[in-house]
């Protein structure tokens, strides 16, 4: 049957294929499909075309338990033609050994059961006649033995699931649980002993028949797998710039983002939270900001498939808009690789300028059947608050502020003196954001297989609660499935993973850290305990009353196929699938407004879907060429995805319980709708030529066609060479040398391009406004149209030196790079008077990135008891602007200087207090008495950290593990008082920061913070409400050194060894312990008013058997 | 193996070739592209109905409450009686360039004279739209230009004149002299008033410009720019038309003449109504909404000798019907009043909206009329046009005046409690209006604002240029005093 169904399946093939060579457009689109079913084909129309069977093209599928020949003969004649024939005494006696069941050619079975009894055979048409070999005389060398033996690591534990391989050929075993394998070698073969992040070891058999081996880790991480664009390297052989951010790293940071546990890890890779709620987004710059307004973060691709950065909130939350990467579970990722270089995003074309992320996840390993569980939990607290006034000091200097301006306090601007409690004395802080919140995570997986089916399953839920009064906060649940197959001869591989991830962010509508200032005796509630409202004002705990909810569900799935058709040649497809979907329900209650402003209450109801698909073609070829080797990859790539959603308040309910109940609205209002379609199409290839191990280069190309552009603009080409030379494999640095084991200098050059400006941006068109009018829906133009924009272009340079001491116990990388981008596709901003505040063009602006960056890994002590690795990173960067055509003319004159970064901020520059009378001065630019926006404005700062980086610590002893992590950042930004909200010292119903106690109060007496003044005109109020909160008194220091993570591991594996365990590891973690700064605010990272980074403590449990 | 080949040479080469046509995708269904707009009087319709939809759509916008509220604190009609530092800054005309509403009250007029501009060029360019569609519509957009124009002018003083789409250029375009400006909205309504018709478009609501709206507005900039001849004749046109107009009187309160019912949706004294398109929880019109109080007043007519609370005579109805009050319950009772033009802060629910958002009234052309009349000398036709207002509000008649000194005494009275908190009337007359001192340079605001505001500036008549386009403009200039 089996032939029957592939004969066919072949022949059908054939003549569909006859038909689409007439359709040729319609064969476009099955085309990817086809190259899939090809490559089946192929293998079957080999078995079909050869004129007659032999043993080795025959496959069967059985399995022998132990026994006699004779009954394994039976077996083999009834799944197949053939006959055996034989002498009865040659076989007799003969003991079968056991084989598993599965597939293999008629051949490999007999090989395997004949193996050293001393029969041979023979075929003769359809007969296998079996006879007794001939002992040779002179070598035993063909001669199979079975060889046992146990594989043990460094410290003399027994290593199960080690791959044990004879070199050269298909034999292969796995080690069991107690580390012992048994496997079937000749004398003259050599075995291969591998295990992840261990050196593999040859040992050749001769005469031995039991092998005792020992695995050491591998010292450095130099022949560690390393993901790069549509293939793998090694840091030894890579010509680009990568950085591989492995499992345990982010498994020691109980952190619910993938993107956090990035932090302070990679060089060239500033991460910054936006705010401490769950689901929030993170500013993430790789190598600065190369767009002047276009996106900036980099394009993520989850086992290669290209994974949205864009929230698809519908309104935002306290947390700002979800973050979509948000929804990709941190313990179901094997490891993050970034690429930084042009010879390592080029591949990526159009969307690689601002760098990428390739994140991979787990997989199943073969070995028995392994369940793995951990669990943790542990609390959360803010990190850090802001010390305000108390009472007596805060109503102090309300009422200074009166007597300085001269103004009577009225019941309606100065309630907090005339009406309210005077020994009233609330921490907001504490009121608000001043809860532990509890946080558990419980991971489930069973994983094992084959050397040729792996599979994996597993489950993880988390739940994280916010630090806010309530039950608010983030649950997951993720399921990732992954299952990979490959024929016994390796040339078919099929790898497939489906995730199924869901969460619920439960969360405020508003972040109310921005309420820590309120008045300190602001009454909660009126005397009949219901909210107190006064004027405009917002009861920051009436915020409480209104909920906001998104659940996010993501199913992704992607699976490759590859078969390796001719030697050397391979062709693969990989396709990919991304299904996001986003609900969000907003509630507005009567109970969380200010009667006031209360027109009934209302709820907002948010959906949003993402549907995207990607197919990538690929062939690869790798060849010996004289000396070297040669490795070419050719692909291309489909890739469409269709965003779409709406959003719509619903209002008149009957009953404020009904707010989540759509239909309980009597009034449906539309709010928003969005549609967008993306299509993007390429081509690429990469060359690469390693000879001897000394010199490697590498050119790759791609031509990007996307939607996203004009018509008249739609494509563009990139590329990138690369070169590395190995010098350490040159004999006279090996002899010189010695102490130096790995030299290798390597640069590339290339153009990548950035995409990141939006869909349609080049469409004229109109879009309908919120409400129609008089019945008619009216229509607005959605932007000023510009038909022929194209592409950004990031030209980047990168020289390189990785340096490897004492067998690699040291390793140093150092990267110098230089990156400019031109043709900036950027948001112009416009002057509203013309309509329209901004419009996308390309500006003939250069923008400069360049900097230095370090990564340190060292084992400074390795003894069997004990442990000692430092890993270190540090990045030294800086962005100018080197060109902008007439930028003083333009509309962004007042927002960028040429030759200085794109960052800055502008602002007043402060000259101090006025003594006499308490006024902020400032320096008068133009002389004209008078200070003013822009004309008095310098720049007086930079948001862009000047230099950053981590250190990591790792020991080991004995049973102990202990890691801790400190990151540093050296940056400035706005302080506390700097801002909108901030407001002058005294201003009704806003607290200060104990700065203010430094207050000009008297005359003559000298002072550096602006006197208290409460009333709109006066000039103490006027100056610090214009200048000296925008200015550079507010502006300052906001370096910081975190503790950011600590890991404390005990494993019980001594213990247990009679136990059916793997592992059991007790553990306990810390993340954003305690911070080193001089920052006057909440939190150096976030800075402003929005919730700082939490700090997580918690205690977990890890069990595998 | 040949065939192999061949397949996996089609698909590359398929690849290659089907690139362009695989990116192009088709326009979004969110979105009308422009080509289609200006094709058919429904969608043509569509683009100037917007502009109305988003001037009235969220609060606090240009044509949605600030410029009445704003102008009525910068001037001396009612005060926000609690912490806003937003409206403080306009209280004590104490402006910064960094006030969002300055910013807004410049920005939304702009956008909304690009779009008419856009209109006005895709209609005229349009061979495929009705005649009385294309005639309409391009009437609304001249008009909606020069309306938009008047409000910048007055609030700003020069301001760059926008007359097309070239966005580019427009976006650099200096500060053009206010008589330019004014010369150009002169034209846009002269040419509205041609294309436009007595009857309103539509449903017959009036809520879109018509015929009278554009004759209207024409009198009130010829009334501003001294044109006190050409201010006079349009003004008698719009009073002509009795067939579409009247004044509610005052009589029985059942009546539907009735003055409290001036403010209804298409009552007979509307010549143009913004109609409120966000009825979120019952709300009719934002007005009303926001100044009708739930208990004590936030927006409270200015108190003492220079009030609004006082500046009406005694017996005035515009007082009793038009003047809401509200007093403290526990002693020392205070009272409060608050302007009570519009009736309804919620509506009922399910119930239908009566009311919509007064622009341009009746009424005024009256007043209009009396103020050129006296700027003509002819004071008994003067105190006619008064006499009729002040017949409605169960005022005696007035006499003629004695003096052309006295006759403007007469239109400054009418005008102030005739249209408080109405589209920055009392703010504009303010600064318009030379001062009685005879000195050439001081305003009619000079002599009165600093009677009750201590930090009147002479300077606070023009408002700040907004902090954003004096940002992206380099060739803006600040107005004097915010340097």
């Amino acid at each position: 049957m089996y032939y029957k169904n592939t004969l066919f399946a072949s022949q059908s093939l054939l003549t569909y294929h006859h038909t689409i060579i007439q359709k040729l457009r319609f064969f476009m689109k099955v085309n990817a499909i086809l190259l899939v079913i090809s490559f089946f084909a192929v293998s079957s129309l080999y078995a079909v075309n050869s004129s007659a069977q032999s043993l080795q093209e025959v496959n069967v599928s059985l399995g022998f338990s132990k026994g006699n020949l004779q009954e394994a003969f039976a077996k083999i004649e009834q799944q197949t033609d053939f006959r055996f024939a034989y002498k009865k005494e040659v076989i007799s006696g003969i003991k079968v050994p056991q084989l598993e069941a599965r597939q293999r050619s008629v051949k490999q079975i007999l090989d395997e059961l004949l193996q050293g009894s001393g029969l041979n055979y023979k075929l003769l048409n359809n007969s296998i006649i079996i006879f007794k070999a001939p002992v040779p005389l002179a070598s035993v060398s063909n001669y199979r033995q079975e060889i046992n033996g146990v594989v043990k690591d460094e410290k003399g534990n027994e290593m199960p699931g080690v791959s044990v391989k004879v070199k050269g050929k298909t034999i292969a075993a796995i080690t069991d649980s107690k580390g012992a394998f048994k496997i079937h070698a000749s004398a003259d073969d050599i075995l291969v002993f591998s295990y992840i992040g261990y050196s593999t070891v040859e040992r050749p058999v001769q005469s031995a028949k039991t092998m005792n081996v020992f695995l050491e880790p591998q010292s450095g991480t130099l022949d560690a797998v390393v993901v790069i664009g549509y293939g793998t390297t090694t840091r030894r052989t890579n010509t680009g710039s990568v950085t591989t951010v492995g499992a345990k790293q982010i498994a020691n940071q109980p952190v619910g983002d993938p993107i956090a546990a990035l932090q302070g890890r990679v060089a060239g890779l500033d991460i910054s939270s936006v705010t401490g709620y769950p689901g929030s987004a993170y500013n993430v710059r790789l190598r600065g900001q190369n767009s002047i307004t276009g996106g900036t973060a980099p394009l993520y691709i989850v086992d290669g498939v290209p994974f949205i950065s864009e929230s698809l909130s519908q309104f935002s939350g306290a947390n700002g808009s979800q973050s979509p990467l948000a929804s990709i579970n941190p313990a179901d990722i094997e490891q993050i690789d970034i690429l930084k270089d042009a010879d390592a995003t080029a591949i990526y074309g159009s969307r690689g300028a601002n760098g990428v992320i390739l994140i991979t996840t787990k997989k199943g390993k073969s070995g028995k059947p392994e369940f793995t569980a951990n669990v943790y939990s542990g609390i959360s607290t803010v990190s850090k608050r802001v010390k305000m006034l108390n009472g007596a000091e805060y109503l102090t200097m309300r009422r200074e502020a009166y007597v300085k301006d001269a103004v009577t306090p009225t019941e309606a601007q100065a309630p907090d003196l005339l009406l309210w409690d005077q020994n009233l004395d609330q921490n907001w802080q504490d009121l608000l954001i001043g809860n532990s919140a509890n946080l558990s995570e419980l991971q489930l997986g069973l994983s094992g297989g084959t050397e040729q089916t792996k599979y994996l399953i597993s489950g993880t839920y988390r739940d994280e609660k916010i630090v806010l009064p309530g039950d608010l906060g983030f649950k997951r649940g993720a399921l990732n499935m992954s299952l990979n197959h490959s024929s016994v001869d390796q040339k078919f591989q099929f790898t497939s993973s489906l995730k199924y991830t869901l969460d619920e962010n439960n969360t405020l509508q508003s972040d109310v850290t921005s309420f820590f200032n309120l008045a300190p005796n602001f009454p909660i509630y009126d005397p009949q305990g219901n909210y107190y409202w006064i004027g405009n004002e917002q009861n920051p705990m009436a915020y409480f009353e209104r909920t906001n909810v998104s659940n996010t569900t993501n199913i992704f799935g992607n699976t490759t196929l590859s078969y390796q058709f001719l030697a050397g040649l391979t062709a693969k497809v990989s396709a990919g699938f991304n299904r996001m979907e986003m609900k969000q329900t907003q509630t507005l209650p009567k109970l969380g407004f200010n009667p006031i402003n209360y027109t009934g209450s209302s709820a907002n109801y948010g959906n949003a879907y993402l549907n995207s698909y990607i197919v990538e073609p690929q062939l690869n070829y790798n060849v010996k060429l004289g000396k070297g080797s040669l490795a070419a990859l050719v692909g291309g790539t489909w890739q469409q995805s269709l965003r779409e959603g709406q959003g719509v308040t619903g209002s008149g309910y009957i009953s404020d319980l009904q707010l989540d109940n759509i239909k309980a609205a009597t009034l449906i209002t539309p709010r928003n709708y969005s549609y967008t379609k993306y299509r993007y199409t390429s081509v690429f290839g990469r060359l690469t030529y390693n000879w001897d191990e000394k010199y490697i280069i590498n050119g790759t190309f791609r031509r990007d066609g996307s939607s996203k552009f004009g018509p008249n603009n739609r494509f563009g080409n990139f590329g990138a060479v690369g070169a590395a030379w190995l010098f350490s494999n040159e004999t006279y640095i090996k002899e010189n040398l010695p102490f130096l084991s790995f030299g290798k200098l390597r640069g590339s050059f290339g153009t990548v391009g950035n995409d990141q400006i939006g869909d349609y941006q080049f469409l004229d068109s109109w879009t309908p406004t919120t409400y129609p009018y008089g019945g008619i829906g009216g229509i607005s133009p959605s932007r000023f149209p510009n038909p022929d924009y194209s592409w950004e272009v990031n030209r980047k340079l990168e020289a390189g030196l990785d340096l490897g001491f004492f067998n690699e116990r040291l390793l140093l990388t150092t990267n110098f790079y230089r990156n400019r981008s031109d043709n900036q596709l950027i948001g112009s901003t416009l002057s509203s008077q013309s309509g329209f505040t901004s419009y996308q063009a390309n500006l003939p602006a250069l923008v400069e990135n360049k900097g230095w960056e370090f990564e340190l890994n060292s084992i400074n002590i390795r003894e069997k008891d004990f442990s000692w690795n430092t890993s270190f990173n540090l990045t030294l960067a800086k962005t100018k602007l080197l060109e902008y055509p007439n930028l003083k003319n333009s509309a962004n004159a007042a927002k960028y200087v040429i030759g200085q970064p794109l960052s800055i901020v502008m602002g007043f520059d402060f000259q101090g207090i006025n003594s006499q009378t308490g006024v902020p001065e400032f320096r008068d630019l133009n002389g004209d008495k008078a200070i003013t926006d822009p004309a008095d404005l310098i720049v007086i700062g930079n948001t862009m950290p000047k230099f950053y980086g981590g250190i990591q610590n790792s020991f080991t002893y004995k049973n102990f593990s202990l890691d801790f992590f400190f990151q540093f950042v050296k940056q400035e930004g706005p302080l506390l008082n700097y801002g909108y909200l901030s407001y002058s010292n005294g201003s009704a119903l806003r607290n200060k920061d104990l700065s203010a106690l430094e207050r000009w109060t008297t005359p003559s007496v000298p002072a550096m913070i602006p006197g208290a003044s409460a009333t709109a005109g006066k000039p103490i109020y006027t100056a610090y409400q214009n200048n000296y909160r925008l200015s550079n008194a507010v502006w300052g220091d906001a370096s910081f050194i975190r503790l950011k993570n600590v890991s404390l591991k005990y494993n019980f594996k001594d213990l247990l060894k009679s136990w059916k365990f793997n592992n059991i590891t007790m553990y306990i973690q810390g993340q954003n312990l305690f911070t080193i700064t001089s920052y006057d605010g909440f939190d150096p990272e976030t800075k402003g008013y929005s919730m700082p980074p939490i700090s997580v403590y918690t205690a977990g449990l890890q069990v595998s058997f | 193996m040949k065939i192999i080949y061949y397949i996996l040479f089609l698909a590359l080469v398929s690849t290659g070739l089907s690139c362009k046509k695989y990116v192009e995708i088709e326009d979004p269904k969110d979105q009308l592209a422009t080509g289609t707009v200006f094709t058919t009087d429904a969608t043509a319709t569509a683009a100037m109905v917007g502009i109305y939809s988003d001037m009235n759509a969220s609060n606090y916008q240009f044509a949605n409450v600030l410029t009445s509220f704003t102008c009525a604190m910068a001037a001396d009609e009612f005060v926000y009686a609690s912490v806003l530092a937003n409206f403080d800054e306009f209280k004590n005309n104490a402006l910064t360039s960094g006030n969002t509403y300055v910013g807004l009250m410049w920005s939304s007029p702009y956008n909304f004279i690009y779009r008419s501009n856009a209109v006005i060029q895709g209609v005229s360019a349009s061979n495929t739209l009705t005649p009385a569609v294309k005639n309409q519509l391009l009437g609304e957009a001249k008009f909606m230009r020069a309306f938009c124009h008047f409000y910048l002018v007055n609030f700003f003083g020069d301001v760059p004149l926008i007359l097309n789409t070239d966005v580019l250029n427009n976006s650099n375009k200096a500060r053009s002299p206010k008589a330019e400006v004014y010369a150009a909205i002169i034209q846009d309504l002269k040419d509205a008033k041609n294309l436009l018709v007595a009857a309103y478009p539509g449903a017959g609501e009036r809520t879109r410009p018509n015929k009278t709206a554009a004759t209207l507005l024409l009198s009130r900039v010829y009334l501003y720019t001294g044109n006190n001849a050409l201010a006079e004749s349009e003004a008698s046109e719009v009073i002509a038309n009795t067939t579409q107009y009247s004044i509610l009187k005052n009589a029985d309160p059942n009546d539907a003449a009735h003055m409290t019912k001036a403010f209804l949706k298409n009552s007979n004294e509307a010549v143009w109504q913004l109609q409120v398109v966000n009825t979120l929880g019952g709300r009719n019109t934002w007005e009303g909404n926001t100044l009708i109080p739930t208990a004590s007043p936030f927006y409270r007519l200015t108190k003492g000798a220079y009030g609004l609370e006082t500046g009406f005579e005694a017996g005035d109805k515009r007082f009793s019907n038009w003047v809401g009050s509200y007093s403290t319950a526990t002693a020392p009772i205070v009272t409060h009043y608050y302007p009570f033009k519009y009736k309804v802060r919620v509506g009922a629910a399910g119930a239908a909206v009566t009311e919509y958002s007064m622009v341009l009234r009746f009424a005024e052309a009256f007043l209009i009329r009396a103020e050129a009349r006296v700027g003509l000398s002819r004071f008994s036709d003067a105190k006619d046009d008064l006499n009729v207002l002040r017949a409605r509000a169960g005022l005696p008649a007035l006499a003629v005046a004695a003096s052309p000194a006295v006759a403007m005494a007469q239109v400054e009275q009418e005008r102030r409690v005739e249209l408080f908190s109405e589209w920055g009337h009392r703010w504009f007359d303010l600064k318009r209006w030379k001062s009685l001192s005879g000195d050439p340079l001081k305003s009619r605001a000079d002599d009165i604002l600093p009677l009750s505001k201590p930090l009147w500036k002479p300077t606070a008549v023009l408002f700040p240029i907004p902090v954003e386009a004096m940002r992206t403009n380099p060739n803006m200039v600040q107005n004097p005093g915010y340097n």
